[in-house]
């Protein structure tokens, strides 16, 4: 059974734009993969249908069946973690291995106000 | 290092949703059912139909030819016979067929029917489409087979149906990267080739009556300045009657001779509108004035003199076959759109910021970020005016086809009482879209409103400057306001529909007049702190947070100014 792991520095989860989004991607995996790919994204959720915007990626090619790897992402100036009455949108990290159907994810809040903008 | 907190989430995506995709999958297995239902009926049909693309060809001589005019149980719409034998030879026995066509019934016109004879006269070579099964079998004309693209109609249906199934169950992202990745990727260009299906229905619908009701009697009028007029003598006159359900139409008919080159030909073109029409009482009239006998002049094209026509000119009645003009705009126009407008155009690095569509104001500035701007309004007056026209003209064309057909019946002493209470709502809408026209109209003659802003994109939390004038009879107005206002805007789908949801999160007031001198003056400032806490704009291909300035001046029994600038405002500066 594969097995992914995400963790950040000091376990945050809130950042302010241009902010650094450190830590440790890890797996444990039954098969080789061709790719290991950590994201840093938004999503929005609610009345609307899903939109996705992927900020960033890193790709660990080639990967051993079991590793970790550290990251770093710097924090885009927005889009903003808010919520309304009909639209929400929230920041991810999300680890993908190739090929396989495995993710493993983080909530993020981007916010300068150390909280998601609520409308 | 201390053991590290996740608040992680591992999974294989769980669908959501799933009772909105059965009902979804349900109402696309109609479309499906009903496109292969059809398909199977049309595709029995053409395959009977153009059975004769597989017989064999075999050369063929043609003993005699002629057109009979009304024979005995002639098809009132088709009194032309075109009737020709021929003589053709198989595994050496010669065979005697008077089949030209299956399912040939005659012609509406004489000169079409005249042409099969000229082309078929008596001792012409020919060829014969030869049945391999039964050699006595023959024709020597096969149907078009341009008919068999009507299949494609149908395999629209199935295309939607299918597709919308497809869609609905396999095009969510396994990961939102890879969702994200290819922004729409297969849902959206899934989604483009449904859109492009339907509006290509419109479009064909349209051009298939507008190229035979408009265009080519339109060509055939101009073509005709240049036919030479000759004399001519009536052989025959009528008014032929097309029984339908919905109602009978008619068409002139008048068969008449007259001498070209020393050759005699025979027309039974009256003017270049083809088809039939209601008004039987006008066609009476023409064909009571060309009874059997009569003289005349006819105009025949030099270039080939078995065309003739009396009646060269523009009449009326051809401003009709403008209406199909309607549906092609809609087909092709939203064809266009799908495609350009539906297009994602990357952006790099901020996608998700608007761009801002107000114009530079040219003076000299520390930095172009600081430069002000002229804002653009949402929709033009001219464009809301042009636009309503465009709506109410195909609301109203549409819903007057059954209006006609209601009030015929009612006219008729045979109302149609489900039809009538039917077409009441569309009535009344049609109504209001008239009064929306006029209502548009009035609104061009308002006072204009012009914005100037300190800044192209307002950071949050950062003074938001607006300089106002008012051009035009400014003194109409009995109050004028200016609010900044912040919304969400949630696109989704709802069956075939594509509906957007709008919620309105803030509203600030950046000036509010209601003395006269003020409003006089023409112009002013305003300035506001736009909030730091609040969301900056953004814009998604389904989902918006959009900032916009809405001048609102009220005018006593007069429509109201109602102006919408949209302004960017962007994430705080930092660092």
């Amino acid at each position: 059974m594969a097995e992914l792991k995400l963790e950040i520095n000091d376990g945050r989860t809130t950042f302010a734009p241009g902010d650094r989004v450190e830590g440790v991607a890890g797996w444990q995996l039954d098969k080789p993969v061709k790719s290991a790919k950590l994201h840093l994204l938004w999503s929005t959720s609610g009345k609307g249908t899903e939109d996705v915007g992927v900020a960033e990626t890193v790709t660990f090619d080639d990967p051993p069946q079991v590793d970790a790897r550290i990251f770093a992402f710097t924090v885009p100036d927005g889009p903003y973690s808010f919520s309304g009455r009909l639209i929400s949108l929230t920041w991810s990290l999300e680890l993908t291995v190739e090929p396989g159907t495995h993710v493993q994810r983080m909530d993020l809040v981007v916010s300068p106000h150390q909280q998601e903008v609520k409308l | 290092m201390s053991p590290l907190r996740t608040l992680s989430r591992s999974r294989t995506d769980k669908p959501a949703g799933v009772v909105g995709k059965v009902f979804m999958s349900f109402f696309f297995l109609l479309f499906l059912a009903a496109g292969c239902f059809f398909f199977y009926l049309m595709y029995q049909g053409v395959r009977q139909t153009y059975a004769t693309y597989s017989w064999t060809a075999v050369p063929a001589t043609v003993v005699e030819s002629d057109v009979l005019v009304e024979p005995p149980g002639f098809d009132e719409t088709r009194p032309y016979l075109f009737t020709v034998t021929y003589e053709y030879k198989v595994g050496g026995k010669l065979h005697r067929s008077t089949n030209h066509q299956d399912g040939y019934e005659g012609h509406r016109d004489y000169a079409d029917a005249d042409a099969l004879r000229r082309r078929y006269a008596a001792g012409a070579a020919a060829t014969a489409y030869v049945n391999p099964a039964n050699p006595a079998d023959a024709v020597l004309e096969r149907k078009s087979p341009w008919g068999a693209l009507a299949l494609g109609f149908p395999l629209i249906f199935i295309f939607i149906g299918a597709g919308g199934i497809y869609g609905t169950w396999m095009l969510g992202g396994k990961t939102k990267a890879q969702a994200g990745k290819a922004p729409g990727g297969k849902t959206k260009r899934f989604g483009r080739l449904g859109l492009t299906g339907f509006f290509a229905i419109f479009l064909a619908a349209g051009l298939g009556f507008l190229i035979p009701f408009f265009i080519l009697p339109a060509v055939g009028i101009l073509s005709a300045r240049q036919w030479v007029a000759t004399p001519f003598t009536v052989e025959n006159s009528a008014v032929r009657t097309h029984h339908d359900s919905d109602g009978n139409t008619y068409h002139i008919d008048i068969l008449y001779r007259y001498e070209f080159n020393g050759q005699t030909y025979r027309s039974s073109r009256y003017q270049f509108k083809g088809g039939s029409s209601s008004g039987r009482s006008g066609k009476s009239r023409v064909v009571n004035a060309h009874p059997v006998g009569h003289t005349g002049v006819c105009y025949v094209n030099p270039n080939d003199p078995s065309q003739a026509v009396i009646e060269r000119g523009w009449t009326n009645d051809l401003w009709f076959g403008l209406i199909p003009l309607v549906f092609v705009v809609v087909g092709g126009g939203g064809i266009i759109g799908t495609f350009v407008y539906g297009s994602d155009k990357k952006r790099p690095g901020r996608e998700w910021l608007p761009k801002s569509k107000a114009e530079p104001v040219r003076i000299d500035t520390v930095s172009p970020d600081d430069e002000p701007v002229t804002l653009k309004p949402t929709t033009g007056r001219i464009g809301k005016f042009i636009g309503s026209i465009v709506f109410a003209v195909f609301w109203n064309g549409i819903t007057s086809v059954f209006v006609s057909i209601a009030v015929s019946r009612h006219l008729g002493g045979d109302p149609e009482w489900f039809l009538t209470f039917f077409i009441i709502p569309f009535v009344l809408i049609g109504l209001g879209l008239i009064g929306y026209v006029f209502y548009s109209f009035l609104a061009l003659f308002n006072p204009r409103v012009q914005l100037t802003i300190n800044r192209a994109a307002v950071p949050l939390g950062e003074p938001l400057l607006l300089d106002w004038t008012l051009t035009g009879a400014a003194g109409r107005l009995r109050s004028f306001k200016i609010t900044l206002e912040g919304r969400e805007e949630a696109t989704y789908q709802r069956g075939t529909n594509t509906v957007t949801d709008k919620h309105t999160f803030a509203t600030l007031t950046l000036t509010e007049l209601t003395d006269a001198a003020d409003i006089m003056a023409g112009h002013g400032r305003a300035e506001l702190v736009v909030p730091a806490d609040t969301m900056h704009s953004f814009v998604a291909t389904n989902n918006k947070i959009v900032w916009t300035l809405k001048a609102h001046g009220q005018i006593a029994r007069w429509p109201d100014v109602k102006d919408e600038f949209p302004i960017v405002i962007a994430p705080q500066r930092h660092g």
